[in-house]
């Protein structure tokens, strides 16, 4: 019985690839499938997940030939998914069938506790971090594809503008002068709301 | 105003506490099957991938759009320039058209 071959490296496979050997790409899909899934899974909704993830990968074997080994493929492949997810959101944007989300009778209570500080001390629960989670959805589904993304980034996910930038392919003025009106139009759309709930 | 700001700030930090939501499970299709759809779109894109591989047509590639890039620029710096020249040689043809005129009397 042989010894198994030892595992080629990311850069061999790399390489393999750009000889004409197509199914070489399988083996990274199954090392970084899990890495892009939980970027995917991040920012798309549960049900695009596969899709986005799906069409991150096909991306990322026909941008293989712009790779270059100086900084390891997970970091690349992980700035193509979420620029895939920021299309996801562009793409979203630009459908006009895409209804607009309403906010309940539960969600509005849950906003007015929060702005009174209420919320807090029952937020664990897990009805509220629903009800938290469709209250985001419903403001950030408001903002544009960019903004949504850099919020998200920003405020929910603890990313460094650095990070964002160099994932988003920005420069970081661009980041932070994106982060500062999307906020400001966040809390507009927040502002509204609670005068309308008053 | 400052109990709206004080409101506002109470409910974006109660917002941004919200955690991702976590990723399906079971992926559905299994993440095997979504694997071999994967690698089938790549197989059918494999053509339109292919010569992009082929690192000398990559460096032909990149030299020609260099080449464009620079002969846009020229172009442009030239267009910039060209009326200003000309406007310099009509101004100096115009001096020395006053000077000889005056140097004639």
């Amino acid at each position: 019985m042989q010894p198994d071959a030892p595992e080629l490296t990311d850069a061999e496979v790399i390489a393999q690839v750009r000889a004409g050997d197509v199914n070489a790409y399988e083996p990274l899909i199954t090392r970084h499938r899990e890495q892009v899934l939980a970027i995917v899974a991040r920012h798309v909704p549960g049900a695009q997940v596969a899709e986005t993830a799906h069409e991150a990968f096909v991306r990322a074997f026909l941008s293989l030939a712009t790779y270059r080994a100086e900084k390891p493929f997970a970091h690349w492949l992980a700035r193509i998914a979420v620029r895939t997810c920021y299309d996801f959101w562009r793409q979203q944007k630009r459908r006009p069938e895409t209804p607009a989300s309403v906010l309940d009778d539960d969600n509005q209570e849950w906003l007015e506790r929060a702005a009174q500080g209420l919320a807090r001390e029952k937020f664990t629960h897990e009805t509220a971090q629903r009800e938290a989670g469709e209250v985001l959805d419903w403001a950030l589904a408001q903002v544009s594809a960019s903004d949504r993304m850099v919020l998200t980034m920003l405020h929910r996910d603890g990313h460094s503008v650095a990070d964002i930038a160099g994932l988003l392919g920005w420069t970081q003025t661009r980041v932070k002068v994106t982060a500062f009106r999307a906020r400001r139009k966040l809390r507009g759309i927040l502002a509204g709301q609670m005068k309308d709930t008053r | 105003m400052n109990e709206l700001k004080t409101k506002l700030d109470r409910l974006e930090q109660a917002l941004w506490q919200v955690p991702p939501a976590a990723p399906p499970p079971a992926p559905v299709p299994p993440v095997e099957v979504w694997q071999a759809n994967v690698m089938r779109a790549v197989r059918l894109a494999a053509p339109e991938a292919e010569p992009l591989f082929d690192l000398p047509w990559l460096a032909l590639r990149r030299a020609a759009i260099a080449a464009v890039v620079l002969a846009a620029g020229g172009w442009l710096a030239a267009a910039i320039w060209a009326p200003v020249h000309d406007h310099d040689l009509a101004q100096a043809a115009w001096a020395q058209s006053v000077s000889e005129t005056w140097n004639m009397e």
